[in-house]
């Protein structure tokens, strides 16, 4: 009944300015997002890679007029069976009117509206591309947007101290320049048209210098790419920095992965969404070079070429028998982008890339299914040869890998199923496939299998799995999300794996399981509070173990979270979290604990947003640390990973005085009272606090 | 001499630090509870004069069943099953049911009688089971078994049961004064919409750690099921089909052990009893629409 009410308020209202579909887009919570898709309490993935990429993805919504299946699919927010009955109701009725007529669409509720706000728009005419040439059309694009950042930590770290020289008269490392991160980025695109953009940065410690022979041009990090899309029978062409996601990324991922989570259900399917824009700063995963996707008829083929320099450090071996005879090779390809110390700067763009693709996919024009095939050659100029050790030997060693994958889905009623399967040089193959749907109004369901071999190599894959690489492992998940009341929900998944070859922490064949479940209330449109629980069990080496023979031990990680959220009215809103975790080995290792609790206080004062947030945290060691979502500033991310004793603070200040202009200012500070020191190296601080300042300014035009 | 080895190999496993119930104590009969994730005290079918003889006090039409099971691809683990039940009546239900697992070096056989009847919103049942174990050239042992179980339905969508096998804690050999298992279980089912069974249940063992066991069961069309569940602990992933032509069903259901690879079960109901009225009769479940 309330829903029917609200509908018609909602009617009345858009009835009220037809002009525009104006509902506002509210602001979106990228943390929220970001905490309930990733299982940050668990592995140690890189989470900022994940964080930037989720943004990426959240900061172009998707048309619903024109959105595809994946496209809608890949917002992990529809399940199966409304992104079916969103198409039907496209097809029956024509083009949505205005955001409110979802609330028509069977299987809509108000729940999915809400969270799908601030990630979709309608517009009521379709965007196409206008007479004009389109240099006109990139100087009339009305959102041409540029964002300037500027990052410092206040105290000093080690690596900026004078550096003196030790008894042997050498000086040790220190960072070679300032303590300022700085980033840039512009961007203009006109959805299903063009985008065009280029992204700079500078880490902290990297020297600002015009040196090309040190393969530096002022700013550590340069990145653009021009997309174009739907030029004859051209679907896209980009030149520049690019990505490129294929099938379930065995191959090909883009990082858009994400993996067990609190939605157990949405994530575990990855969105072949081709070719897309680079726009981010992270020094790895992407392609430089140019690609296209034609559409011939129903069948779609993409052309890559890609050439670019990564880093590593290269090392010679001179031939046992011949000693004029030496080879240069690569221990390994680092992609933390880092290149701040002279060893760090030596070792940049000191190899070679060179990637060539070529993939087709059919796509039955009613999308029922889909099929592609994959073919992939990557080349490295210097070998890659890795310190041989027990559990490595079947990683990649050589100069050249190939791929080749098919990949396919079909969509039975409210079921889409899906799979890949691909295989490496050398014969390593990997295979996933999986199913989500609908099992009635509210009720949906996943599950997943796979099985990789310890030999498949694929640099840029990104499947679904345990570990963070798609090697060594077999598993199978089931994950069940049921909304029981209008107000309730519940997320449960269970995930049986096991790795048939040693790996990191497990000197033997191991495996394991995992489950988490959430229950969500949510009383009304302005609180919500949820429960969840999460247990992995793995099979590690025990740990402080002074034998010579490693002996693999269930080893469990247990993590509890509580958070409440209320509005208080239109400006005030209130955040209490209380999480845990627990940490033991069986056989003799005694339990670790750690908790932490956060209070956020914000204020919403039209032109001027304040977040505040006072956390307290007690952690026994490392392994209970605990990871905190933190607000920052648009496009940037922070999950401090927190352990010891002590208390972290944060505001964020923003500040929009028009249309034109947003300001943004953040300063969080750590303070343990017991430490002497934080962090270890040369960011290693010599007081008990640190303190980072982030100002950012985006200009709009 | 190879396959008694493996069979001790096997058997070991149990001590392994991701157990698997030893010997055949623990596990479910029909391949409806092993394509769930070995869910066995909810299913109110003609099954129940294995599981839990409580939920055959809702058995809707009585009726015979028989399944077959091989364990692990090897003959050492087969089991062959019966059951029968008739319908409920006026002084309830009588389960009948009859197995044997393993082979001429080791192997359990089993029969059983009980009774159940439902008063209310909850069923009640008693069983009685002879047991014999025979292991190579020892000599047999037989013995006798009290299980007890029974099944509340809560609302018309929610179903609690809990069976206790062995509650007399059977003595199995006087070497150490060793006892029969004694295993307790407890499970909730929900049926969300018609189509839908959701399962959960908890086992406990007195001598080893509580397993969980999940599992669902969707009608995907008239009359054909899809299952698939888990047991947590020892980490089983099960899945199954089954199809229903008339008063006959067909049941197959395949299970996966890390360590031990894959278990496969195929079973036949028929229905035989006519449906009564009884007093319970108002309450329905996934199972009495089938």
């Amino acid at each position: 009944m309330m829903k029917r009410i609200l509908f018609l308020l909602l009617v009345l209202a858009s009835v009220g300015k037809m002009n525009a579909q104006t509902y506002p887009r509210p602001e979106i919570q990228v943390e929220d997002f970001i905490e309930k898709l990733f299982n940050l309490q668990s592995s140690d993935a890189n989470y900022e890679d994940l964080y930037e990429q989720m943004l990426l993805l959240y900061s172009n919504p998707i048309d619903l007029n024109n959105a595809t299946p994946e496209e809608l699919r890949n917002t992990y927010i529809l399940s199966e069976q409304q992104v079916q009955q969103l198409l039907r109701h496209r097809q029956k009725t024509g083009r949505l009117l205005s955001i409110y007529e979802l609330q028509s669409v069977p299987s809509f509720d108000l729940q999915t509206i809400y969270s799908l706000l601030p990630f979709a728009v309608v517009n009521e005419v379709p965007q196409n591309q206008d007479n004009k040439g389109l240099l006109t059309r990139i100087r009339e694009a009305s959102n041409n947007s540029l964002i300037v950042r500027t990052t410092r930590t206040l105290e000093e770290q080690k690596g900026y101290t004078d550096a003196l020289p030790d008894p042997d008269g050498e000086l040790p490392k220190r960072y070679l320049g300032d303590k300022n991160k700085l980033f840039a980025r512009y961007r203009i695109n006109h959805t299903k048209d063009f985008s065009l953009g280029f992204t700079t940065e500078k880490d902290p410690g990297e020297k600002v210098m015009w040196s090309p022979s040190q393969k530096v041009y002022g700013m550590d990090f340069w990145s653009a790419h021009l997309l174009l899309e739907n030029r004859g029978i051209f679907k896209k062409i980009v030149f520049g920095d690019y990505q490129f996601m294929f099938g379930q990324g065995l191959v090909y991922s883009a990082g858009f992965a994400v993996g067990k989570g609190a939605e157990p259900v949405n994530t575990v399917r990855r969105s072949s969404l081709g070719l897309r824009p680079y726009t981010s700063v992270l020094e790895g995963m992407f392609f430089r070079g140019a690609g296209a996707t034609m559409a011939v008829k129903n069948l779609e083929i993409t052309v890559l070429a890609s050439q670019k320099f990564v880093d590593g450090n290269i090392q010679s071996s001179t031939d046992t028998l011949d000693t004029d005879v030496s080879e240069d090779f690569a221990s390994s390809i680092n992609i933390t982008g880092f290149h701040r110390t002279q060893t760090e700067l030596a070792s940049k763009h000191s190899n070679k890339e060179t990637m060539l693709t070529v993939a087709a996919v059919y796509k039955e024009p009613t999308g029922r299914y889909e099929f592609g095939v994959l073919g992939t050659t990557l080349k490295y100029e210097i070998p890659i040869i890795r310190r041989p050790s027990i559990y490595n030997q079947f990683d990649f060693n050589g100069n050249q890998n190939q791929n080749l994958s098919v990949s396919g889905q079909y969509n039975y009623q409210n079921f889409s199923f899906f799979g890949e399967a691909a295989m490496s040089k050398g014969g390593g193959h990997a295979a996933v496939a999986g199913l989500v749907g609908s099992l009635g109004r509210g009720i949906d369901v996943s599950m997943v299998v796979r099985d990789y071999s310890r030999d498949y190599h694929a640099f840029y894959s990104n499947g679904f799995g345990e570990a963070t690489r798609n090697v060594n492992e077999q598993g199978i998940y089931w994950g069940l999300k049921y909304r029981f009341h209008p107000k309730w929900q519940a997320a449960v998944y269970y995930d049986r794996f096991r790795f048939p070859y040693l790996s990191f922490q497990s000197d033997g064949p191991s495996g394991g399981q995992e489950y988490l479940g959430r229950l969500t209330y949510t009383p009304s449109k302005t609180a919500s509070i949820f429960i969840q629980y999460r247990d992995e069990t793995k099979l590690r080496n025990l740990s402080g173990n002074t034998g010579k023979t490693d002996i693999l031990t269930p080893t469990h990680r247990q993590n509890w979270v509580i958070q409440a959220d209320a509005k208080a009215n239109t400006w005030l809103s209130f955040r209490t979290r209380v999480q845990g975790s627990r940490w033991y080995q069986e056989r003799g290792v005694p339990a670790r604990y750690g908790i932490s609790l956060s209070q956020d206080l914000n204020f919403d004062l039209g032109k001027v947003s304040i977040s505040n947030r006072f956390s307290l945290f007690d952690t026994d060691d490392y392994n209970t640390r605990q990871y905190l979502y933190e607000k920052n500033v648009l496009y940037a991310f922070s999950i401090p990973a927190l352990y010891g004793r002590g208390t972290r603070v944060y505001s964020l200040i923003q500040y929009s005085p028009n249309r034109k202009f947003d300001i943004w200012f953040r300063i969080a500070r750590t303070f343990q009272k017991d430490q002497k020191t934080i962090g270890s190296a040369l960011e290693e601080i010599n007081a008990n606090h640190k303190t980072d300042v982030v100002v950012q300014l985006r200009y709009n035009f | 001499m190879k396959s008694t080895f493996r069979i001790f190999l096997l058997l070991s496993f149990s001590g392994t630090s991701f157990r698997l119930m030893a010997g055949n104590d623990g596990f479910s009969y029909g391949p409806r509870s092993m394509g769930t994730g070995q869910i066995s005290t909810l299913f109110t079918d003609v099954w129940a004069a294995h599981n839990n003889i409580g939920s055959l006090g809702w058995l809707k039409r009585g009726g015979v069943a028989a399944s077959f099971e091989n364990r692990y691809n090897s003959s050492a683990f087969n089991q062959i099953a019966f059951a029968a039940a008739t319908t409920p009546g006026k002084y309830g239900a009588f389960g009948f049911g009859a197995s044997r697992f393993g082979s001429d070096l080791f192997n359990q056989t089993r029969a059983q009688a009980g009774w159940a009847k439902v008063f209310g919103i909850a069923s009640i049942g008693i069983q009685g089971q002879w047991y014999q174990v025979q292991a190579a050239e020892f000599p047999a042992r037989n013995h006798f078994i009290l299980s007890f179980g029974g099944l509340a339905k809560l609302t018309p969508k929610v179903s609690f049961a809990a069976s206790i096998s062995n509650i007399t804690q059977t003595k199995a050999s006087d070497f150490q004064n060793e006892k029969l298992p004694t295993i307790a279980k407890a499970g909730v089912s929900y049926n969300p919409v018609k189509s839908v069974l959701l399962l959960a249940e908890v086992q406990k063992d007195l001598d080893q750690k509580a397993l969980v066991k999940a599992g669902i069961e969707y009608e995907i069309r008239t009359n054909l099921w899809l299952r698939t569940g888990f047991t947590t602990g020892i980490q089983l992933a099960t899945g199954g089909i089954a199809f229903k032509w008339r008063d006959l069903q067909l049941d197959y259901s395949v299970s996966n052990h890390p360590q031990l690879g894959w278990s496969q079960g195929i079973g036949l109901q028929m229905i035989l009893g006519k449906e009564k009225t009884t007093s319970s009769g108002a309450v329905k479940t996934a199972d009495s629409e089938k």
